[in-house]
């Protein structure tokens, strides 16, 4: 009897015995992020269309971090969010929570989003002074290269997007808290996913082409957001730049703006479900 | 997906794991909206031609993350599988179909009958849409400016996945009524840039224009369908 009980104990940890752990949250924004997005080597992991892009600043604010479950029980919350730069190696610490009931925690959610509350994570001072004046959630700086051209960019955003009811697929929704012990959770960034050339498709490709061809007013090696929202997607190839269903995505930046969004992951490659907020 | 591969599916789904799905058809009718503001550039359309063929229709159960009010809705999701990437719609299993194609008048003054779709009951989630030579004509004007318009026939070059259809499906009777919403079709439509007119005074959009481009994008934007379960 005694090993059946255990057995229970092991499948489903919140049941028995009352013990407690902690969850260590990490942020991590890749190679993509610390080293570079390469030209596509015909395995689908790098521009299709041979631009190189290095990140130089790659700023997140990082908050309302929420270990939950479905029924509403919460084992802990993120009380000040943080801003991280995702440039610096990582993964980077963000926030340990103790003394959590030892059990599976199956809503586990955070978010990007502005906060004038922030304060530093990985980022310098000046960097979150920046990103709170400014409002923005996601700041990024890069240099990107195709033969003899450079273009540079320095982007703010100021979407909020909550991201919830997090999974892995080789882990499982949310976190599971082990007795006595610490399960470390790595909140992901993927730094490629602003350069999908569509919203909804599987087969979508990482582009600049688009991006290094809006740089017009003036042409001056630098890509700002205002040209980018100068580009009506009706003027790219119409293969390219598809929205699925969100009519009121109208411009490339309207574009970048809204595939940025999915940028925030779990656990690697493990998913969340955005909010727009 | 081939015919018997997709029914392969359908009989599995019957049959397979003790999955308590039972067969049955339902009718699938296609009807219109006409627009009823001016579009994006502030165009005001009337249409004098809205034709199409409709191919393959197939019932899924998967379920659309990215609405058409730009919005991610995560509660969708309650129960099943979170996705952020791009694709983040996968359409899951096969529920329904039907193969017949269709000519459509969507202009006419009742929704037209497409035929019944072979399906299994369950929760459907989404549609594929098989559309072929989709062409409008008709008018469009902006302050004091006309331009009589013909699109051209625009042909998919695959099928349109992601259309929005939640519903369980039991034994209730009703029909799936596709409406097309030519609003958004023409939305993206800059009808300055429809070329020079014909003999005939009308400007057929080239292929190359930014006009059949906006066109274009407007057919494959998934929001431009609308399915509901329609009740008789």
């Amino acid at each position: 009897m005694k090993k059946v009980i255990g057995l229970f104990c092991v499948v489903g940890l919140a049941a028995c015995g009352g013990g407690s752990g902690s969850v260590d949250f990490t942020t991590y924004g890749e190679e993509y992020i610390e080293q570079k997005i390469p030209v596509d080597s015909a395995d689908a992991t790098g521009f299709v269309d041979g631009w190189e892009l290095s990140y130089s600043k790659f700023l997140v604010v990082i908050g309302e971090i929420k270990v939950a479950s479905k029924d509403g029980t919460v084992g802990a919350t993120m009380k000040t969010p943080k801003v991280f730069n995702l440039k610096k190696k990582g993964p980077l610490s963000i926030e340990k929570f103790d003394a959590i009931a030892a059990s599976r925690w199956d809503r586990v959610s955070y978010a990007l989003a502005p906060a004038s509350a922030a304060v530093a994570g990985s980022a310098d001072q000046a960097d979150v002074d920046f990103m709170k004046t400014n409002g923005y959630s996601t700041y990024i700086e890069a240099s990107v290269t195709k033969g003899a051209v450079t273009k540079t960019l320095k982007w703010g955003f100021t979407t909020n997007t909550l991201y919830e009811v997090c999974e892995s697929k080789e882990l499982g929704q949310g976190v599971v808290v082990p007795t006595g012990g610490t399960e470390t959770v790595q909140l992901t960034v993927h730094g490629d996913h602003f350069w999908y050339d569509d919203l909804q498709s599987e087969k979508a490709k990482i582009r600049f082409q688009a991006y290094a061809d809006a740089d017009k007013t003036p042409a001056d090696g630098e890509v700002t957001l205002d040209e980018v929202n100068a580009v009506q997607l009706t003027t790219l190839p119409v293969t390219q730049y598809g929205v699925g269903g969100a009519s009121n995505v109208k411009t490339l930046k309207d574009f970048v703006t809204s595939v940025g969004r999915t940028i925030g992951h779990f656990r690697g490659e493990g998913e969340c479900a955005p909010k727009v907020r | 997906m081939s015919r018997l591969v997709l029914s392969s599916t359908l009989a599995c789904l019957c049959a397979c794991g003790g999955v308590a799905q039972k067969r049955r058809t339902f009718p699938v009718e296609v009807t219109h909206a006409a627009p009823a503001a001016a579009n994006d550039s502030g165009w005001a359309v009337t249409l004098t031609k809205a034709t199409a063929k409709v191919a393959p229709v197939r019932f899924f159960t998967g379920k659309v993350l990215l609405s058409s009010r730009w919005e991610f809705d995560p509660y969708l999701l309650i129960g099943g599988t979170a996705w952020a990437h791009p694709g983040h719609y996968l359409q899951g299993d096969a529920l329904g179909e039907l193969l017949t194609p269709k000519d459509l008048d969507l202009l006419a003054a009742t929704p037209t009958e497409l035929g019944l779709a072979e399906a299994v009951t369950g929760d459907y989630g989404s549609m594929q849409l098989t559309l072929d030579t989709v062409q409008l004509a008709g008018t469009a004007t902006k302050d004091s400016v006309t331009v009589k318009f013909d699109t051209g026939a625009f042909t998919p070059p695959a099928p349109i996945e992601g259309v929005r259809f939640e519903k369980i499906l039991e034994d209730e009777k009703g029909t799936a009524r596709l409406t097309a919403l030519t609003s958004v079709w023409l939305s993206r439509i800059d009808f300055s840039t429809a070329g020079t007119p014909n003999a005939d005074g009308v400007s057929v959009f080239s292929s190359d224009s930014v006009a059949f481009n906006g066109f274009v994008r407007g057919v494959l934007d998934t929001s431009a369908y609308d399915v509901k379960w329609v009740a008789p």
